[in-house]
């Protein structure tokens, strides 16, 4: 005995035909439109034999063989490598953050002026030149207006630079003593922006989850959070963890920030109000744990380079040490005048040392913070140039004529200072220089080489994932033709179902 | 892992990234260009940047030692000018000596030539206080007053006295200093005379010289004119050896000078290498690059133009 085939076997033959043409044919419809589309991955509807009529069964002897039932439609799938979203993350966080380095470096090296403007160490040549005319024409007015003037020029210079460094900063991160610039800083506009794509991702994973849980494939909303994770790590390095159901879970550390629907915690900016307040003027913390900072698990990304470019890590060039060495130099500069200052003559004659304030050239007012913001020409000297020590004090006066102590001023030029790493202050200068540069440079060179590394990555995934107009107009044209071969078919079939039923009696 | 499958984004992307480069290569080089300098941030070139500052430390440093030199060799110049004039007095006070010794001289004659070196003293003590740019410059450091001060016949040295330590210097070079100056005393001496008769007449130098030749010649004291040559004749040496030895700082001066100006050609040769852009290189480089630019810009609208959709109908 023959196969029993149903009557109307082959409409439903033809008629899943039929569907999965039009499926693709949709899908194509849909690949071509996002073919522009960042982070859209090319979909595929994915076929497989239809169980072959009638199945096997242990009462059934299959003489005849089995009838095939067509295709089936297996889902939707997207083309996606997630190894290489991995990699393409990691990268970011590390480019990220040079990124903000190297342009915090660049402004950096904009602000002091060398090797072409005139910057902290040309001021000093000229204060130390300005010493040197006073050495010899210490009788002069002009040569003392000069020096008093040269001085106060020098001070201003060093200031100005600091002061616009330490602006800077206070944009990155803030002034931890002024709470609003911290909470007004580009750190805390990021931190912000972070909070915002966490709450998203939580709410992408919720739609996700419904549509797997309803038996879907949600490929389009799988693309949104791979667009989101990715723009994550360029803000602050994440791990991504893929857990079951389409879930992910993003941690920070070792904390969690996001696990499936959930926000399980965001990220606030705080003024930093203990003693560490000059290193880290902003703290990162979690919400669920506040007054702890993480900013030592943010190494990586946009925020990660501006906590490292606005801190003060030991070894590493960030602005605060730069101002800091500036601090360092010109309070080194400023003792060692004023020690001389006070052991001097002045034009009448007077011992300085005996008649403070005009002991010093640089006058230190009291109160906290950098010394640099808290120099100040004496102005008694600047009213009175004739006030200046340039005569010697080893011994009695020795008359308006007498320059020597101004040499010695001049002579500090040369002075290899110990608390200056026994450098001499230019060397001093130009080896604070020299790092910055060369910190400017690694951060430029290291974002150029992410930059290439990234692009090649992102070229792979795209090669991979995108769309390829070619490719969908030959696919177009072969569902085209299949489609138009199971409707021929459907004609066909029903021709024999009009033979049977029309035709038969 | 290579590429095996390139998709239309791949294309826009890859060429946009090349288009990318080229235009970075490009500014690059036009702002090398527009600043005619190599480095123009210390991330240009940490070492260069370190070399230029030093050697423009050097330069600056450099350009103030020449400064002082020049002012040096203009307040020298002056101080020969006066100790020319005190060897000529000394010279010709030796000859009126030496006239005035011959007994046969009549009292008159005598007269004239003591009034004749009376005028010379005054001459002298003129010269020793000879300013430059308004400062004494025999007067050690103090600057601000005569060297010598005249109280009848009296003439003294009120400057700051004639130690080493006590000459006021210029820095030519790191470590050299050239003094700028003769404390007065050493040049002329100083003189008192207790009035008596015969006065009494103490000091030193060609002040003390001068003097006593006059009181001598007042006197008719031939025995003491005659002593009176050899004293001049060695106090004109001791001016001569100082007019030397101003000669040799004015030689140093002159020859550090020298030195200086050789160093700034061989410092600004070593900045020039450093920092300024050679200009028919740089530019044929970015003629280069202009035509890589143009390729890549005909080669992506090639690309882009051809597609499969073109040629279905």
């Amino acid at each position: 005995m023959g196969l029993n085939i149903p009557s109307f076997y082959g409409y439903f033959t033809a008629h899943r035909s039929i569907a999965a043409n039009q499926a693709a044919l949709n899908t194509i419809n849909h690949n071509i439109a996002n073919v522009n589309t960042q982070g859209y991955s090319r979909q595929r509807v994915d076929l497989a034999i239809n169980s072959p009529f009638p199945p096997a069964t242990r009462s059934n002897y299959l003489e005849s063989g089995q009838l095939g039932q067509g295709v089936k439609i297996l889902g939707i799938s997207r083309t996606h490598d997630l190894f290489l979203d991995g990699q393409i993350r990691t990268q970011n966080s590390a480019k990220g953050m040079q990124d903000i380095i190297k342009d915090y470096m660049q402004q950096m090296e904009g602000i002091v002026a060398e090797p072409i403007g005139y910057g902290a160490s040309s001021a000093m040549t000229d204060f130390f030149a300005a010493a040197q005319a006073l050495s010899i024409r210490a009788d002069d007015q002009t040569a003392r207006t000069t020096f008093i003037q040269s001085a106060k020029n020098m001070l201003d210079i060093f200031r100005q630079e600091a002061s616009q460094l330490m602006e800077i900063r206070t944009g990155v991160v803030g002034d931890a003593s002024i709470p609003s610039t911290v909470t007004s800083s580009l750190a805390a506009i990021t931190t912000a922006e972070i909070n915002t794509e966490l709450k998203q991702l939580a709410n992408v994973n919720s739609q996700i989850i419904t549509v797997v849980g309803a038996g879907g494939q949600p490929n389009d909303l799988l693309d949104q959070r791979d667009l989101l994770l990715d723009s994550l790590s360029k803000k602050i390095n994440i791990n991504v963890e893929y857990t079951g159901s389409e879930q992910v879970t993003v941690r920070l550390g070792n904390n969690i920030l996001v696990r499936g629907k959930d926000v399980l915690n965001t990220l606030n900016i705080v003024p930093n109000t203990t003693v560490t307040a000059d290193d880290d003027p902003a703290l990162i913390e979690l919400s669920s744990n506040p007054g702890v900072s993480v900013n030592a698990n943010i190494t990586g990304g946009t925020l990660g380079g501006m906590l490292a470019v606005g801190g003060n890590a030991p070894g590493a060039v960030t602005i605060r040490s730069f101002v800091g060495q500036l601090n360092t130099l010109f309070t080194e500069l400023a003792n060692q005048v004023n020690a001389l200052q006070g052991g001097g003559y002045d034009y009448y004659g007077n011992s300085p040392s005996t008649t403070p304030p005009n002991d010093e050239i640089f006058t230190l007012a009291g109160g906290t913070g950098l010394e640099i913001f808290r120099y100040s020409v004496n102005p008694d000297i600047l009213a009175d140039p004739k006030l200046i020590a340039a005569a010697d004090g080893s011994g009695a006066f020795a008359g308006v004529g007498d320059g020597r102590n101004a040499m010695a001023m001049a002579r500090l030029a040369d002075v290899q200072i110990g608390a200056l790493g026994s450098s001499t202050m230019h060397q001093f200068f130009n080896d604070e220089l020299s790092k910055l540069g060369v910190s400017s440079k690694s951060a430029k060179d290291s974002s150029e080489v992410l930059g290439n590394v990234i692009a090649q990555l992102e070229q792979r995934r795209e090669s991979f994932q995108g769309v390829n107009m070619e490719e969908e107009m030959i696919d177009m044209l072969r569902f085209q033709r299949s489609f138009e071969a199971s409707a021929k078919m459907m004609s066909t079939i029903d021709k024999v179902m009009d033979t049977i039923i029309n035709r038969i009696f | 892992m290579g590429i095996s499958r390139i998709s239309s984004g791949y294309m826009i992307d890859r060429g946009l990234f090349n288009l990318q480069k080229n235009l970075l290569t490009t500014s690059s080089l036009q702002e090398k260009i527009a600043s005619g300098r190599n480095i123009s941030f210390p991330s240009d070139n940490a070492i260069g940047m370190a070399q230029l500052l030093r050697i423009n430390l050097d330069a600056q440093r450099d350009s103030r030692f020449d400064k002082n030199i020049s002012e040096g060799l203009s307040e020298m110049s002056a101080a020969e000018t006066a100790v020319k004039g005190i060897v000529n007095v000394a010279h010709r006070a030796r000859e009126l000596a030496t006239l005035g010794s011959n007994g046969t001289n009549s009292p008159s004659t005598l007269q004239a030539y003591e009034k004749e070196v009376d005028s010379l003293l005054q001459q002298l003590v003129q010269l020793g206080n000879t300013t430059y740019g308004g400062r004494y410059i025999f007067s050690g450091f103090q600057t601000d007053q005569p060297a010598f001060s005249i109280a009848g016949s009296d003439v003294t040295y009120d400057g700051s006295p004639s130690m080493g330590d006590f000459q006021r210097q210029v820095q030519v070079e790191k470590n050299i200093f050239v003094p700028l100056n003769f404390p007065g005393d050493q040049l002329l001496g100083e003189v008192s005379v207790t009035p008596g008769s015969p006065p009494t007449v103490a000091g030193s130098g060609l002040l003390y010289d001068l003097t006593k030749l006059k009181y001598d010649m007042q006197n008719g004291d031939f025995d003491g004119i005659r002593a009176g040559i050899d004293a001049i004749v060695a106090s004109q040496t001791n001016v001569l050896n100082i007019q030397s030895e101003l000669g040799n700082r004015m030689n140093h001066l002159e020859l550090t000078k020298g030195r200086l100006d050789d160093a700034h050609i061989v410092q600004a040769r070593e900045i020039a290498k450093i920092q300024e852009v050679d200009m028919p290189k740089v530019i044929s480089e970015l003629n280069f690059q202009q035509t890589i630019y143009q390729a890549s810009l005909g080669m992506m609208s090639k690309i882009m133009e051809t597609s499969l959709v073109n040629f279905l109908r």
